[in-house]
């Protein structure tokens, strides 16, 4: 037996590099092992980056929510941009005791993502805020300056008043030179008028209060510059968040003390949507030339865009700088640029005509001499913030937060995806949603407490209100806790009051919550689907016994033959589950009965009502209150890359596949058809035809570890080259995908294991042909042989 | 134990082309004694290389009996036939057909392997012995490659030996060698069946190698047209050359 196979291994090895067509085939065999290899190194490290920057960013290891939600979850919103529409979870603190008893749960986060509008303010509204200031502070002796300081401030700050004025006139004038008559609003060209002259001007100390009161209400709108951003928030509970996702660290600022109000952004948001926007424009250059781009580079579009954008709009840098400053910077500039030119705008374009061998000279000048001067972020560590969306019950919803820091994730400082959300502490969260806060509630028993308001049910309204002599008011009541506070405006607490008050854990526990992270002491994939599992029974057991009617009126459904395919596929597990539960199994898991719900949701309107009535019954007896889901499908679209991923390397694996089948098949019976006289011959002198399929499996076994094993170690040092080295993230949206500046992809041993198995099974599979070939040769070929 | 080590009667041997049967032997009889050096000859065509096949099994007749070593292969199945190849005979090709990839040593070995029945020693020795007998031990890590025509046919008659078979089939064991080289061959099989007591059956058209054949049988379209001693053969072959060449010119 053995010597038999020594002969064979030989006789393989001997012909390894016998033929030119072994040679090709084994380089087939050597390149797909090494792609493998590397792909699967590739692959698999992406989906754990990605898994690791969603998991330690906002999801945890699973996420929970209300199963009454009409919409799965998608804490990074929805393709649309919008939020997913779910129910709130009932009974928080419960639910986070309840889970915390399981060994493996680490913590249990509350969460709720949303939009808001934030209004950042407009630059002649921050100098006429400076101005109303300067002259409020004259009149107490406590802030008063000296005459000639305060003549000297005021002037100052009158003179870049009157200098954005002569902006927005040129602004005028050219639109009335484009435009037809009709387009000059009349009333905002008699305001420019009135306050580009010298009589206004004259006579502003007289009435100060007055003529501000003019600039604002009149001049200001006119400017254009004031964004309305829109920030995405995740509302939590801000301490538990950042002892559970360790990868947040605060850049500047501080964390919002426990039990506070108070909002953290993104440093990716602040760098991209508050900061100037020339200076932004040039760390983006800078960042470029890092990268290696080159701003003499006219092909690069973006560099391109951001040089000109950067020369031909100086405006905000313009409008910030007062008199004073601006005659500095004027002297600066022309010192820099040896020019006696006397416009600051002109030489701030003539500063911005950058090129490779100046910038980093210019770069460092901006930010040592003009940025000093001004105001680099629109909203700054300290401030207090407006936010204002439209809370759930359709009410517009404001709330003023206070920002105490600005964060990144470590290893995300660039991803946009990392970046977009900011953080806000649960109440606000709550307040900006619509939702009612325990402040809310106690300021409406308040209300309720001095009016005597007697509480009334919707049911029994019309006979409160109008069957009784009672004469007290009435306030309605709601089965809900969403109340549109809007009515209520007034009776809360004031803005100080709030930004100081320190909320108790169960007043951050105890309201609403949308979602809520729960994170692993073991966040290993298996560890993840066992505890999801624990979970899905601990809170199954509140579930009430299934119907047997309604299960088996759905069987019935099922077995007519009357639901739609989606459907009925959907359907089936979810009443064999509830079969199973009646018996006092298992019944259906969540993503069964989530399939289920969206199932029945998307064929809803063909279905008759009966049928409907049915299922719905069915589904809302099987369901738990609560669902939980891995934080691949919290994730949303964006956990549906880790599928891509897979499916890539699927593809990828098939496509191999399917080549090596061919180029193998092929070349082996090439190189069996070639070898006919030596077959013959060893069936001649007395090899049996196992032997000669022996040779033919030897051989290949032989050429396809011999390649597949140099390939796959050829991947692996290609691996841990890259490991070395990086793939940098090229673009910043692929910080999140590799979490963090550069993608290094992990040697995996099963990886290894797995290219040479695949690739010895394949090139198995492809002998098939040239063996049947093989054992066909007869043992008389040897006879009609020549050399 | 019969003493006839091949015995052939009345074998007809017919070959299809599309749907035209050509015979190659045409009732064919023959007994072959143990320990004969015998040669089949006759001219191209005349049914030599089939009768060899017939008798190394490595094909079967279409009617008659073929005997080898008292088996009739006619009712062995494609595995006994196999096996009978193996420990039976020895066959020596006019292309020598040795193993393009392995050694010379590790062709001769080759069937021992098959066989499975020595050790590694025993199979060392065996072999080593075979290649000095031939003469060819100096060359046993040379690639056949590396090797004359000569020591090529040499190393085959090696292998062919190496497993100790009752017969030894050559198949114009000599085609491919000048005529010196021929003759050399030719006496090492003599050599080889005198001392071993082998049996040599080996078809030619060459005189100069009928003559060292104990009897030659001689075969036209066919049939079997005498067996008779190698000094009647070659004279047969010698007339029939002249008979065949042109006449001269007339002057």
């Amino acid at each position: 037996m053995f010597s038999k196979l020594a002969v064979l291994v030989r006789i393989a090895f001997a012909n390894l590099f016998g033929s030119g067509i072994n040679i090709l085939v084994g380089v087939v065999l050597f390149f797909g092992a090494a792609l493998l290899v590397v792909g699967g190194a590739l692959f698999g490290t992406l989906d754990r980056s990605l898994s690791k920057s969603i998991v330690g960013s906002v999801t945890g290891h699973l996420e929970v929510y209300s199963a009454r939600s009409k919409e799965k979850l998608e804490v990074y919103g929805k393709f649309d941009g919008s939020d997913s529409n779910l129910a709130p979870i009932e009974g928080f603190s419960e639910l986070k005791a309840k889970l915390l008893q399981l060994p493996n749960v680490k913590s249990v986060v509350p969460q709720g993502t949303s939009g808001a509008m934030l209004g950042s303010g407009n630059t002649i509204d921050l100098t006429l805020e400076k101005l109303r200031a300067l002259y409020r502070n004259q009149q107490d002796p406590k802030t008063a300056l000296s005459e000639a300081d305060f003549r000297a401030q005021a002037d100052s700050v009158k003179g870049h008043v009157r200098n954005m004025i002569g902006l927005l006139a040129k602004d005028l004038e050219k639109v009335t030179e484009l435009g037809t008559a009709e387009s000059v609003d009349p009333e905002e060209k008699a305001a420019l008028t009135k306050t580009a002259s010298e009589e206004f001007w004259s006579t502003f100390d007289q009435e100060p209060y007055a003529h501000l009161e003019l600039l604002e209400n009149k001049v200001s709108p006119m400017v254009a510059d004031a964004d309305l951003l829109f920030i995405r928030y995740l509302g939590t509970d801000l301490d538990a968040y950042q002892q559970t996702f360790d990868r947040l660290q605060i850049v500047e600022g501080e964390r919002v003390p426990k039990g506070r109000r108070g909002i953290l952004l993104p440093r990716f948001f602040q760098q991209e949507y508050l900061k100037l926007k020339n200076a932004r424009r040039l760390d983006k250059i800078r960042d470029a030339r890092e990268a290696g781009r080159k701003i003499s580079n006219e092909d690069d579009k973006e560099l391109q865009r951001w040089l000109r954008e950067n020369q031909t709009q100086p405006r905000e840098i313009v409008l910030q700088l007062d008199g004073i400053q601006t005659k500095q910077a004027v002297e600066k500039l022309q010192k820099a640029l040896s020019s006696q030119e006397a416009d600051l705008a002109a030489l701030l374009s003539s500063f911005f005509k950058l090129t490779d061998d100046n910038f980093d000279e210019r770069y460092k000048f901006f930010y040592a001499e003009l940025a000093p001067m001004l105001a680099l972020y629109r909203v700054k560590v300290g401030d207090t913030m407006t936010l204002r969306s439209f809370g759930r019950s359709g009410g517009f919803e404001a709330v003023s937060v206070k920002v105490y820091g600005i964060f990144e994730f470590n290893g995300l400082e660039k991803s946009p995806v990392a970046g977009a959300a900011a953080l806000i502490d649960m109440v606000s969260f709550r307040e900006l949603y619509g939702f009612l806060t325990s402040d809310k509630a106690a300021e409406l028993q308040a209300l309720k407490d001095t009016t005597k308001a007697k509480s009334v049910s919707r049911e029994n309204a019309e006979a409160d209100l109008f069957g009784s002599d009672d004469a007290v008011a009435v306030v309605e009541t709601k089965e809900s806790k969403i109340v549109d506070l809007e009515r209520a405006s007034g009776l809360r607490e004031t803005a100080a009051e709030k930004a100081t008050r320190v909320y108790t854990q169960a007043e951050i526990d105890n309201g609403v919550v949308m979602h809520a992270a729960v994170t692993l002491k073991d966040g290993s994939p298996e560890a993840i689907v066992a505890t999801r599992a624990e979970i899905e029974t601990l809170l199954a057991a509140a579930k009430k016994a299934p119907a047997a009617d309604v299960v088996a009126a759905a069987q019935k459904l099922l077995d007519d033959k009357k639901l739609p395919f989606m459907l009925a596929a959907a359907a089936g597990p979810v009443i064999d589950g509830e079969k199973q539960r009646a018996a006092g199994k298992d019944g259906p898991n969540d993503d069964q009965l989530i399939a289920f719900k969206e199932a029945l949701f998307n064929e809803r309107a063909r279905l008759d009502p009966a049928a409907y009535q049915t299922l719905d019954t069915l589904m809302e007896g099987a369901r738990p209150e609560i669902w939980v889901v891995s934080w691949s499908q919290a994730a949303g679209a964006l956990g549906q890359f880790i599928d891509v991923f897979r499916l890539i390397l699927v593809g990828m694996v098939v496509a191999f596949a399917l080549v090596a089948l061919i180029v193998v098949s092929i070349g082996v019976t090439i190189a069996t058809l070639q070898r006919t006289a030596t077959i013959g011959t060893l069936r001649a002198i007395g090899a049996q035809r196992p032997f000669v399929v022996g040779m033919v499996f030897t051989e290949t076994v032989v050429l396809t570890l011999v390649f597949g094993i140099l390939g796959a170690l050829v991947g692996a040092a290609t691996v841990v080259y890259l490991h070395a080295t990086g793939i940098p993230a090229f673009r910043d949206e692929l910080y999140f995908f590799f979490s963090g500046p550069a993608l290094r992809p992990d040697l995996d041993v099963a990886n290894l294991v797995f290219s040479v198995v695949t690739t010895l099974f394949v090139s198995l599979l492809a002998v098939l042909v040239p063996v049947f070939l093989a054992v066909r040769v007869a043992p008389v070929t040897a006879m009609q042989a020549s050399e | 134990m019969p003493n006839n080590i091949v015995s052939i009667r009345d074998v007809v041997k017919e070959y299809r082309l599309d749907k035209v049967v050509v015979p190659a032997l045409r009732g064919v009889s023959l007994e072959v004694e143990r320990g004969e050096f015998i040669s089949i000859a006759g001219p191209s065509g005349s049914g030599k290389t089939t009768m060899l096949n017939l008798i190394g099994c490595v094909d079967t007749a279409t009617r008659g009996v073929v005997e080898v070593a008292g088996q009739n292969t006619g009712t062995l199945s494609e595995r006994q036939l196999t096996q009978l190849r193996l420990d039976t005979l020895g066959f020596i090709f006019q292309s020598f057909n040795l193993v393009a990839v392995l050694t010379v040593y590790q062709n001769v070995e080759l069937p021992l392997l098959l066989q499975n029945k020595l050790g590694g020693a025993e199979r060392k020795k065996r072999v080593m012995e075979l290649l000095a007998a031939v003469g060819i031990d100096t060359h046993a890590k040379h690639r056949p490659s590396e090797l004359s025509g000569g020591q090529r046919q040499r190393v085959a008659i090696a292998r062919a030996l190496v497993t100790e078979p009752s017969i030894v089939l050559a198949d114009e064991p000599t085609a491919n060698l000048d005529s010196a080289t021929g003759e050399a061959i030719i006496d090492l099989m003599k050599d080889l069946n005198q001392k071993k007591g082998t049996t040599f059956i080996f078809s030619t058209h060459d005189h100069r190698v009928m003559k060292h054949a104990d009897s030659v049988v001689r075969l036209a379209d066919g049939k079997i047209i005498g067996k008779e001693s190698a000094d009647a053969a070659v004279q047969h072959a010698l007339q029939s050359a002249v008979d065949k060449a042109p006449a001269p010119a007339a002057s």
